[in-house]
This record gives structure tokens, C-alpha cells and sequence, in this order.
């Protein structure tokens, strides 16, 4: 073909080409994938979402350990009336839900009681005073099915949308989507719970198939949040900048004397956000600025509540400052919400360590007018057992349930007040279909203007996307 | 009756007499499927279970078909709708639910209800066609065609210059010039060593005015011990290798052996049809060495769960199915793991082929039961490392002659008369004691993951939905229709193995070829080098790649053949800027007009700043070894893991010897996008973010790599012009400008100046390496300008 005797094409016209010209459709697919992620060399850059959307951004608090739905937001009289009988074999929970358990599976009645909140009359524990206060800007989906019953797996379903290793977290596939708004910044971050690590490891906030600008970064306490943030010791900033300031000329020059080095402008771009963000990541840290008031709203007065306190409190100053994704992850060793035993003595106390904050951060946004731009999730991986687990006696704990999983969300999109799902009358599964996670990831999506079947990436072969066959939106949980 | 209404009825009626022949006889049933039944099933099932698609194994296109059934069994028997597949479906009252768009309409259930209560009547026209044999290119026999003739003969090295050619003179884009002889000798170092070539060698080549002086520069990098490590780098991400067994508890494993077999046979140059049989059936070869055990690690390298509570058969069903995947992706090209929960969308594999497949990997004696979890790596076997082998050696020995003495103490007891209570000498006591005491310590030994294949066979099926507890009808070892028989003598990895490498398979040696390919030239001659399937990229040069493919086979599967034939290519050789006449015809650069900038792979990153600060060591093999990490960097783990950062040599090894946690890589490596060993990766993505510069400028290994460069250049030159030419060619591979060298020159004096006036910032940056310098404030300076031309796009760009 002689290119020279044809009109002209535009760039955009030649790209397709060019890409159809390699002949199949996963070719043509590789186009839109580069779209999607922007100009190749700014992976960040902010996009539109597909479809126009109020919340532009999200905090995702993941409670690890498998929250027991029915001492919180379920409300089961049949668990008093049953309290310390064998639980009947009719209600489904031989086999598949009890991995630990043997007969005889007692009821334990709810740990502590629960009443009615807010105008929706929506039930919750009296362990969570404070989130009864923003309940009526809540909406619930009960009985989720998780695809697997163990920690590890189900932490990866709900976190990657796959129970196995390797696959792009629901935040790097949001990035992928939207880019990020604040350039400074990463995009996604991740606020580990400080008492240790969360059960999948960097897993859980790896970028799996998509370019490695998407994975989360973790943001570490202190004041080097980053990895690798701080200069090295006795560098003064003048001193830096020196060296950059050489690097960037030298480099200049290097790209001066060669045409279309677009990867060679964005590596000069990318030495200039670093320094910026070594700049900008201590200030985002530093909560001294934040007022005695709303240091305690989101309870950083009371010792129990402080450590998540300071994570909410820092997922809105990053949501603030225009961080697409942030990932609060709370429980870690012994400290998680896996109630096997004495689940009477541990629920208080998880309750206590994020209700405030919780709490405090969905009314800081609200007050702040942030809260319509953000859409706010509250997760764990799995629920639990109406019954005990027979691990200890005395001090009984529920087990695992896969089929128990409460999700809210509260912000924007959300039709606040709403209540999607209904599980039995011992919240052993739901009355109808169980609802699977997928249906909670496409609402996600949804909730923040991605259309699950157009954010895909092709790895291996495949269209890979977050909800993989696909998830029904939950659109009686949306505004 | 008038002869036109008979004329109306008379086909019906020969129908009808045709059907009563072969059917049971009922005319009346042959008229309720014509009428009825057929229409229903072609526009509700034959879209999908055709001859062609076979969807779930079934076919409906014939009533054999349908009786033979498919994954799940007979589709339906006839006179029992209850108990009939195809009634349970259209019923939706199973977890197979028919068809899937929607329930079909009451009447139309009862109809298909009526029509298997009375026997399934079927008429004799053809309800679909036979399956059509597939024409796509990837599954077609390799074609060796003569490379064709070009215009400008002048410009060609090797037969592959041809093929590139005479599709550019086609086009009428000239091929680029060739790149200048520093930036070839970084490239081609770079390439096949993943080292930048050192100072003296840039002299030699530079000095070396024979003809054939590049020729030379590639033997002696084929021969490098470097050439194996870059390489197997390489076939590691396809393997998934890492150092620990994945999952939540992700405890360390004994994988480097396999890592160094790996190197070892690319350095010798095993021939690549050897180097796979070794790997997927090592074990199953006539009295297999160590070496070819080892090898059989390949597929062990698959992540491990050994959490409380599992499924531990879901996790070896995993495991398998990994392998099959893995198996379609590095050898084949195609997305097989598509096929595992339905038939491929797109490509001729069926879900059955996948479980044949599957089944050639099911035997592997792995732990699938509770019971064995003491054992949960196995099979494994000892290969003690040479200090555990003394160890044990002395341990034996201590333990012989401490029973010998035992012995003889027993004996000297029954020649005293004294056995008749043994149990209360307290000589005797006290040596038995010894004995247990010393046997508890017994040293342990290395252990290695290797394939072993259990003596009672697991039963092979498919497993319906991909579900491991679902299980389908059973399936015996085998292979793709699409592609020629696998020659199953007993059905085992063996027969797999060879078959693969076999002459009449045309995947194996064209995905080969071409991955190599993408390595040199940053994609490949098929963009998609995962698949080759239908959906996959069409190649740019077919007869190029057919060309290779046979030219591999011919020249016994040797990689250093195939690989000298590219880097001395006039292709490869062309500089890699960016032409505006070209970018206009071809911006992706498909059609070769250039070489290619590629940012350095993650490890290779680390090697050049090693190598540029004099740091290396060069060692090949051995444990994996813990360089400084950054700090809180294992703070991610769920079970807490040690990270002995080492403080000697170790300190200084290739980025492909850091030890790979899976649940906490080496930030180092995944900030510049290295594989995260889950899954077998078959291309790296290349990204460029802000904490790839975070890393470069901060981290604690960089700052290092700096003052040692800065060291050398003290050490090894008097003069500071020398000393900033020496700087950019151990960097950059390439000396400074007069205007760069002027500008080095100021910000050194002024960092000079300025560290004159601070002394202790000095000594801060200078560090444990420059403690010795008898000038700290210069020696901070130059580590300062090492620090920049470590950050330089040309040190982290091949060109």
C-alpha cells in the first residue's frame, strides 16, 4: 500500500488502522485499553467515567475477619428464643457453611441487644451508638454470598473479585477507570490497620494484570507514609533540587535530540511529581492541622478509637485533596472480627474502635459537603453462624458464614435509608437467591460512573473485568 | 383428491415412510418433530450445540448425538423426561439451567416433554452441518518458504533482513541506519547479559577495527555465564517462580534449584526441545539424574494454601488447572484456561480437551487430604547443600561410632555375665541416652518441590462449571482435535512432553521464536504472544515467524543459534529514534523501520547500578539472598517474616537472586512492574510512575549504588574530567557532551562548595563507603553527581 497517494488520515484514524491492521479483535481491544488508560505515559491523568455519576470518588472501610451480620444489623428474635438449643438441621447448616463446626451447634443470642434507629426504623446494635446517629443516610444489602468460607480466599474475593491470588483490586480497577485527580498524590492508597498486617498480604491492593500505576500504595504510619518517601539522610531539599534540577536538564537535552519520546517526557514528569509528593505526602499526614473538634469526631480523644479514627480521618483528607481510592482496612491478628470465641467479650470492643470514627467520618464529609461526591463502603469478607462453633465452650463465638455477608454504603448515588436483601429467620442465608458479590462490585462500579462490561482489560486472552461474568446492579440500593 | 394436492403431500408422506423405516413407528411423532421439535431446537439449542461448537460436549444435531451426550451424560432417554438432561434444563429446576437467555414457554416445555415420553422421533433430513475444519494460520503445518528478494541487497545480514525488507520496500520506508557502535554495545550487553558492558570493554570494542568485531562481541556474550541468568530471568516469569509458597501463610520454599537448573541448561545451551521435556516430565524419563528431577520443579513453582480449614482438593485441583493453563500460554500460545468452565468462546477447544489435558497433570502426587498435612509439599527430595552435606556426614559419622561403641559396650556386658540387667547399668543408660539425644539432632536437609505421579491414578472427569466437586462424564489423557494426536503410549507427562516439542506441532516452535522476538525487540512478530489463537493478533511477518520457527527445529532447538541469528541482524543493529517519515506510516512500529526504547526490565534496573558502581557480585546461583529492603517493607505479611538483610557479598547479588516473598515482593521489583509469580507471565507491562523515581532517588540500595560508584570513580581516575567521562560510560554506556561534561562540572564544584561549608552532611552521605575517603566533602559531591547519572533516562533505557 502507498500511504503517500491516500488523503491524509487523522493520528486517531491511523491508530485504529493500524491496530485493526494486526487483524483479530483483541487487537482492536488493545486501542481501547490504551484509551482507557489514558496518554500511555500518564497513566493518571483523570478520565471521564462512562456514564455521568455524583460520586467521583471512594473510601472503602474493610472490616477483616467476617463481621457477625446478626449482632449488628440484623434483627433475628428466633436467635432469643432458640438461645442455647441445638440450631435446626432444616435451616441449611450441615455441611458447606460450618467448615469448623460439629453438632451440636447452639444458638448464642445476640451479644448485646439491638433497637430501631433513625426515621428508617432500620435495626442496629446498641454496641454502635454513634453510626445510629447517620444510620438514616445508610443503604444496606444483606445476605451476600462470598465465593469461599476461608479468610484468605474470601478477603481476595471481596477485595479483587476473585477468591485466588493475582488479580487487580476493586481500587486499582477504579484507577485504572478514572485515573486519579490529584497528580501529586498516589492514586489509590491503602491505610493498613497499624497492629499488623491484613490477611492476603500486598495482594489485596495489587494491580494483578494492569500496569503497575495502578496498585495501591500503602501508606505506612509516621511521617514517611511512602515507601522510599524521604530523602536520603542529611539531603537537604536545596540539595535535591539541585540534583533534579541537573537530572531534568540533562534529560531535556536527551529528549530534545530525538522526536516522539513521549515515555522520555513522562520519566521527566514522573522525577517532578516525586518531589512534589515527597512535599505532599507529610502534609497529608500531618493531622496536627486538623481542629480539636473534628480530631474528636472521629474519636482521636479516646485511645480504643484513635487508630481507626486517624485512618478515617486521613481517607478524608485524601478524598478531599482528590485521591480517587482509599482503602481503610481495620483488624489484624488477634484483633480481628474472627469471633470464634468469647464473641460477647471481643464484639464490644471492635464496635468501640470504629464506631465513632466511622461514624465521625460520614458526618465530617456531610458537614464539609463531600459526602454527595463520595461514595462511602463499609465490607468484611464473610458473616457469620447464628450458632457456636464448638471451639470454645464457655465463651462461645460464631463461625464462618459465607452466605451472611452484610455491605452498606452511604454518599453519593446512594439512595440513603434503602435496604436491599433479607436473610432467614437465623440469618443462615438469604430468603430468596443469595446475592452475589459481583452484584456489590457492579454497584460499586456503577456508583462512580464505570460500566462494568466497558472497564475490562485483556490479559491472557480473556476480558478480564472486576465482576467477571458480570453482577447485577443493585439498583434498589441507588438514588 | 386432485393431483396437485397429492403432489402437496406426497414428500410428507415419503418422509414419513422414510422415518417409520429407521424410527419407531410413528408417522405421527416424525410430523410432531418437524413441526414442533425442529424448529424449537434450531432457534433455542443448535446454536450452540452443534457439531461445530459442541458446547458442554453435546451435540443436538442428530438423536445419536443427543443420546451420546455430552460433559454431563446422556442429553436425554428416551420415554423418561423426568430423568432426561435436556427436560431438567428446559425445566430450570437443576443448577443447569436451559437455555440461558431465558425459560423457553410453558407449551414449548410440554412439547419437548411429550416428544422424549414418546421415544424421541427424529426425521432423517440433517439438522445441522458437520463441523467445518478450521483454517486459522496459527494451527496450519510451518511453512519454510525462501526468504524473498529485496532491492537493497546491500543492507542484509542475516535471511531475517530479507523478510523485514521486502515488506519495507513494499511500503517504501527505508530501514533506519544502524545505531552508533556504543549504543549496539549497551543494547546487545544489555540484551543478552542484562549487564552494561564495563569501561574496558567499551574501550576494546571501540579499538577493535576488524569486520567482524560485533560478531565477536556476541560470541563472547553467548558465552557469558551472565547470557543464562538474563535468559532464565526470563523463562523464571513464565514459570512463576518465587521463593515462597503464596496465599495467606506464604511460608519460604526451596525453589533456587530450579532457578539454577534453569540457568545452567541456557548457558550450556541445552537444546530447547530437551530443555522442555525435562521440565513438564523429568521424573518419567528412564533413570532420571538429579538434575532432570530438579527440572520438574517447572510446574511446582504454583502457589501453595495450606491455611486451617481448607479444601485441600480444591487447592490441588487449582494447582493442575494452573498447569494446564500455563502449559496453553508458554508452549502453545493459546488461552486453553478459557476451556476450563466452558468450551472456548472463540478458539476450537473444547471444555472435554481441557480435561484431557488436565488429566496428564492429575496424577501428580499431591497432597489432597487433611491427613497429609504434615507432608503438604510434597513430593519433594533432598538435595542437601554442601555445608549440609558435611553436616550430615559428620552427623553420621558421630552416630556410627557412637552405636559401634554402644555394641561393643553390650558385648563387653555379656562377656562379664552382666545381661541379666541390662536396663539398670547406668553405662548403658547413659550411652543409649547419648545416642537418642544425638539422633533428635539429626541436621536438616534441604528439600526441593519436585513431580512425582502417585501409584494409584486419580480418576479423570470433567469438572462441570470448572467446579472441582462437580463432576462431569470421565475423560483419558489426551489432546486438541485441532491439532495432530498426541501418541499416548500409557497417557502420561512424558507423552505430553514429547509431544509438544514434537515435529508435527506447529505452536511450540513458532510461540518460541516469536517470544524471543518480543525480548529483543519489545513485542513480538504476534503482538499477542499469549495467543495465537483466533482472537489473537494476525503476525506482522508470517513467513518471517514460519521462517524462524523451522529454522529453530533445524538447527537442533538451539536458543544461542536462533538468538545470534537475530542480535546480528541489520534489524536488530538499526538505531531506535523515532522517525517522523516512519511515524507517520506505522507508529506502532510494526513493520521494523527501528529498533525499540524499552525502559530496563526491574532486576536489570538494579544490575546496571550495581555494575556501574563496581558493587556486583558477579556469583552465579545459590540460596536467595536478602539485599536492603525498604523499612515497614515486610510489614504486609500476615504471619510476620524475617528479612536478614545481608551484609556481605550478598548484599550486592543480581536482582534475580532477591529472595520473592508472594505476599510481600520486594518493593524494588513490583514498583517496575515485575510479575507477582501467581500466574505464568508471558510479558511484562511497562510503567512509569512516581514511585519508580521515589525508589531511584531514595532508596536506601540506591543511595549505596551511588557512593560506591562514587568510590570507584575516585579510586580508578586522577583527574575530575576523566573521572565525569568515566561516570557517563559506566552509566550510560557513553561519554558526556562538552556542554554536559561543562555542566557536571559546575554543579560539582558547587556541591563541593557547599559540602566544604557543611562537613557532617558529608559524612551522612558518604556513608559506610566513603568512610575511608581522606576528602569527604568531595567524595559527597561526586556522590551526588553519581546520583544523577544513575537517574539518567539513558542509564534506564536500552536503546
Amino acid at each position: 500500500m502507498d500511504f503517500s497517494k491516500r488523503p491524509p488520515l487523522t493520528r486517531r484514524e491511523l491508530l485504529t488502522r493500524s491496530y485493526l491492521g494486526l487483524g483479530g479483535l483483541a487487537a482492536a481491544h488493545l486501542l481501547g485499553q490504551e484509551a482507557r488508560a489514558g496518554r500511555v505515559d500518564r497513566p493518571l491523568d483523570p478520565r471521564p467515567p462512562h456514564v455521568p455519576v455524583k460520586a467521583q470518588r471512594c473510601i472503602f472501610l474493610f472490616m477483616e475477619g467476617g463481621v457477625s451480620q446478626m449482632d449488628l444489623f440484623e434483627h433475628k428474635p428466633a436467635l432469643l428464643r432458640m438461645a442455647g438449643r441445638q440450631m435446626p438441621p432444616a435451616q441449611g447448616t450441615e455441611g458447606e457453611i460450618a467448615t469448623f463446626s460439629a453438632a451440636p451447634n447452639r444458638v448464642i443470642p445476640p451479644v448485646a441487644p439491638l433497637r430501631q434507629v433513625g426515621a428508617s426504623g432500620r435495626w442496629m446494635s446498641t454496641l454502635l451508638p454513634q453510626l445510629a446517629t447517620v444510620a438514616d443516610e445508610l443503604a444496606f444489602i444483606h445476605g451476600i454470598k462470598v465465593d469461599n468460607n476461608n479468610h484468605g480466599p474470601a478477603v481476595y474475593h471481596t477485595l479483587t473479585g476473585s477468591q485466588f491470588p493475582g488479580s487487580a483490586s476493586v481500587g486499582a480497577w477504579v484507577t485504572y477507570g478514572l485515573g486519579s485527580e490529584n497528580q501529586d498524590l498516589p492514586g489509590f492508597i491503602v491505610l493498613g490497620d497499624p497492629r499488623g498486617a491484613t490477611i492476603g498480604g500486598a495482594g489485596v491492593w495489587g494491580n494483578g494484570y494492569l500496569p503497575a500505576a495502578y496498585q495501591g500504595t500503602l501508606f505506612r504510619n509516621g511521617d514517611t507514609p511512602i515507601v522510599d518517601l524521604k530523602r536520603p539522610r542529611r539531603l537537604t531539599p536545596e540539595a535535591q533540587r539541585a540534583e533534579l534540577d541537573l537530572l531534568k536538564w540533562l534529560n531535556d537535552r536527551h529528549r530534545d535530540a530525538r522526536t516522539n519520546a513521549s515515555e522520555l517526557e513522562a520519566r521527566i514528569a514522573a522525577y517532578e511529581l516525586a518531589f512534589r509528593m515527597q512535599a505532599k505526602a507529610p502534609e497529608l499526614v500531618d493531622l496536627g492541622q486538623e481542629s480539636e473538634a473534628t480530631r474528636k469526631l472521629y474519636g482521636l480523644d479516646d485511645p480504643v478509637a484513635a487508630p481507626f479514627g486517624r485512618q478515617c480521618l486521613l481517607a478524608r483528607r485524601m478524598v478531599e485533596r482528590g485521591v480517587r481510592f482509599v482503602m481503610a482496612l481495620h483488624g489484624a491478628g488477634g484483633d480481628r472480627w474472627d469471633d470464634h470465641g468469647d464473641i460477647k467479650g471481643r464484639m464490644p470492643k471492635h464496635c468501640r474502635e470504629v464506631d465513632q470514627p466511622v461514624a465521625g467520618l460520614v458526618k465530617d464529609l456531610k458537614a464539609r459537603g463531600l459526602l454527595d461526591e463520595t461514595l462511602v463502603v463499609w465490607a468484611s469478607e464473610m458473616g457469620r453462624t447464628p450458632f457456636d462453633n464448638n471451639l470454645i465452650t464457655d465463651k462461645p463465638g460464631r463461625d464462618h458464614n459465607q452466605y451472611g455477608l452484610v455491605v452498606w454504603m452511604a454518599g453519593g448515588g446512594v439512595r440513603a435509608g434503602a435496604t436491599f436483601g433479607e436473610t432467614d429467620e437465623f440469618s443462615v442465608r438469604a430468603t430468596g437467591d443469595p446475592i452475589p458479590l459481583r452484584d456489590v462490585h457492579a454497584t460499586l462500579l456503577r456508583l462512580l460512573g464505570l460500566e462494568q462490561e466497558r472497564l475490562t482489560y485483556l490479559h491472557a486472552g480473556r476480558y478480564k473485568k472486576l465482576t467477571d461474568i458480570g453482577g447485577r446492579i443493585i439498583m434498589e440500593v441507588l438514588a | 383428491m386432485r393431483a396437485s394436492t397429492l403432489r402437496n403431500f406426497l414428500p410428507l408422506l415419503l418422509l414419513a415412510a422414510a422415518a417409520a423405516w429407521a424410527q419407531p413407528a410413528d408417522p405421527g411423532g416424525v410430523a410432531f418433530f418437524e413441526s414442533t421439535i425442529r424448529p424449537l431446537l434450531r432457534a433455542q439449542c443448535l446454536g450452540c450445540h452443534n457439531p461445530g461448537n459442541r458446547s458442554s460436549g453435546l451435540a443436538m444435531d442428530s438423536r445419536e448425538a443427543l443420546l451420546e451426550g455430552g460433559n454431563r451424560g446422556a442429553g436425554a432417554i428416551p420415554g423418561q423426561p423426568e430423568d432426561s438432561l435436556l427436560i431438567q434444563a428446559v425445566l430450570r429446576s437443576g443448577d443447569l439451567k436451559m437455555p440461558p437467555a431465558g425459560p423457553l414457554k410453558p407449551e414449548q416445555v410440554e412439547a419437548l416433554k411429550k416428544w422424549v415420553g414418546m421415544g424421541l422421533p427424529w426425521s432423517a433430513a440433517p439438522l445441522a452441518k458437520k463441523k467445518p475444519g478450521t483454517t486459522h494460520w496459527a494451527f496450519q503445518p510451518v511453512k519454510r518458504d525462501a526468504p524473498p528478494a529485496v532491492a537493497n541487497a546491500a543492507w542484509v545480514r542475516t535471511p531475517i533482513d530479507r523478510f523485514i525488507l521486502a515488506r519495507l520496500e513494499k511500503e517504501r520506508l527505508p530501514p533506519s541506519p544502524e545505531a552508533d557502535r556504543l549504543t549496539l554495545l549497551r543494547r546487545v550487553s544489555l540484551d543478552l547479559t542484562g549487564l552494561p558492558p564495563a569501561p574496558e570493554e567499551i574501550a576494546a570494542f571501540l579499538a577493535d577495527s576488524r569486520p567482524d568485531a560485533y560478531e565477536r562481541l556476541v560470541e563472547r556474550l553467548l558465552t557469558s555465564p551472565h547470557y543464562g541468568e538474563r535468559w532464565g530471568r526470563h523463562w523464571l516469569d513464565l514459570a512463576r517462580y518465587a521463593d515462597s509458597d503464596g496465599y495467606t501463610i506464604d511460608s519460604p520454599r526451596t525453589m533456587w534449584r530450579y532457578r539454577d537448573w534453569v540457568i545452567r541448561a541456557i548457558n550450556r545451551d541445552m537444546p530447547f526441545d530437551q530443555f522442555v521435556i525435562e521440565q513438564i516430565a523429568g521424573d518419567l524419563l528412564p533413570n532420571p539424574t538429579e538434575e532432570q528431577l530438579i527440572a520438574t520443579g517447572f510446574h511446582r513453582n504454583t502457589p501453595s494454601n495450606f491455611e486451617g480449614g481448607i479444601d485441600w482438593e480444591q487447592y490441588r485441583v487449582e494447582a493442575v488447572a494452573d498447569r494446564v493453563a500455563t502449559t496453553g500460554a508458554v508452549f502453545l500460545g493459546l488461552t486453553v484456561g478459557c476451556a476450563r468452565c466452558h468450551d472456548h468462546k472463540y478458539d476450537p477447544i473444547t471444555q472435554k480437551e481441557f480435561y484431557q489435558m488436565f488429566a496428564f497433570y492429575n496424577q501428580a502426587d499431591e497432597i489432597d487430604h487433611e491427613d497429609d498435612r504434615p507432608d503438604y509439599w510434597r513430593p519433594t527430595m533432598e538435595i542437601p547443600t554442601p555445608e549440609e552435606a558435611v553436616r550430615r556426614e559428620a552427623f553420621r559419622a558421630q552416630f556410627r561410632a557412637l552405636s559401634r561403641e554402644l555394641v561393643q559396650y553390650v558385648r563387653a556386658l555379656a562377656r562379664r555375665g552382666d545381661l541379666a540387667e541390662p536396663g539398670k547399668d547406668p553405662g548403658l543408660q547413659e550411652r543409649v541416652k547419648n545416642l537418642r539425644a544425638l539422633r533428635r539432632s539429626e541436621p536438616k536437609v534441604t528439600v526441593a518441590l519436585v513431580m512425582r505421579d502417585r501409584a494409584t491414578p486419580r480418576e479423570n472427569y470433567i469438572h462441570l462449571g470448572g467446579d472441582f466437586l462437580r463432576k462431569g462424564i470421565a475423560v483419558k489423557p489426551g489432546g486438541f482435535a485441532v491439532l495432530p494426536p498426541i501418541e499416548t503410549g500409557g497417557g502420561t507427562r512424558l507423552d505430553l512432553a514429547r509431544w509438544l516439542v514434537s515435529p508435527t506441532n506447529p505452536l511450540t516452535p513458532r510461540v518460541t521464536v516469536n517470544r524471543w522476538w518480543q525480548h529483543f525487540f519489545g513485542k513480538g512478530l504476534v503482538e499477542t504472544e499469549n495467543d495465537f489463537g483466533v482472537m489473537g493478533a494476525a503476525p506482522t511477518h508470517p513467513e518471517l515467524l514460519d521462517w524462524l520457527a523451522g529454522e529453530l527445529v533445524a538447527r537442533r532447538w538451539s536458543m544461542k543459534e536462533i538468538h545470534r541469528l537475530i542480535v546480528t541482524s541489520a534489524v536488530y543493529r538499526q538505531s531506535s529514534k523515532v522517525r517522523d517519515d516512519a511515524a507517520e506510516v506505522d507508529p506502532y512500529n510494526k513493520l521494523l523501520a527501528r529498533q525499540t526504547r524499552l525502559r530496563l526490565d526491574a532486576e536489570i534496573v538494579r544490575d546496571a547500578a550495581l555494575a556501574a558502581s563496581g558493587l556486583l557480585t558477579p556469583a552465579v546461583g545459590g540460596p536467595s539472598v536478602y539485599p536492603p529492603i525498604p523499612e515497614g517493607a515486610m510489614s504486609v505479611t500476615q504471619v510476620k517474616r524475617e528479612w536478614p538483610t545481608a551484609t556481605g557479598a550478598d548484599r550486592y547479588r543480581r536482582g534475580l537472586y532477591t529472595f520473592f516473598w508472594r505476599s510481600a515482593p520486594h518493593p524494588g521489583l513490583i514498583v517496575f512492574d515485575a510479575p507477582d509469580a501467581t500466574q505464568s507471565c508471558t510479558r511484562r507491562v511497562r510503567s512509569n510512575t512516581p514511585l519508580q523515581a521515589l525508589t531511584l532517588l531514595n532508596d536506601e540500595a540506591f543511595v549505596e549504588f551511588a557512593q560506591g560508584l562514587a568510590a570507584r570513580l575516585l579510586r580508578e581516575e586522577s583527574d575530575d574530567g576523566a573521572r565525569l567521562r568515566r561516570a557517563f560510560l559506566l552509566a550510560a554506556g557513553r561519554p558526556p557532551s562538552s556542554v554536559e561534561q561543562e555542566r557536571l562540572q559546575s554543579f560539582l564544584a558547587a556541591q563541593l562548595d557547599a559540602f566544604q561549608t557543611e562537613p557532617g552532611t558529608a559524612a551522612e552521605l558518604a556513608g559506610q563507603l566513603g568512610a575511608d575517603a581522606r576528602d569527604l566533602p568531595r567524595f559527597a559531591a561526586w556522590t551526588q553527581l553519581a546520583r544523577v547519572v544513575l537517574n539518567l533516562d539513558d542509564f534506564l533505557t536500552r536503546e
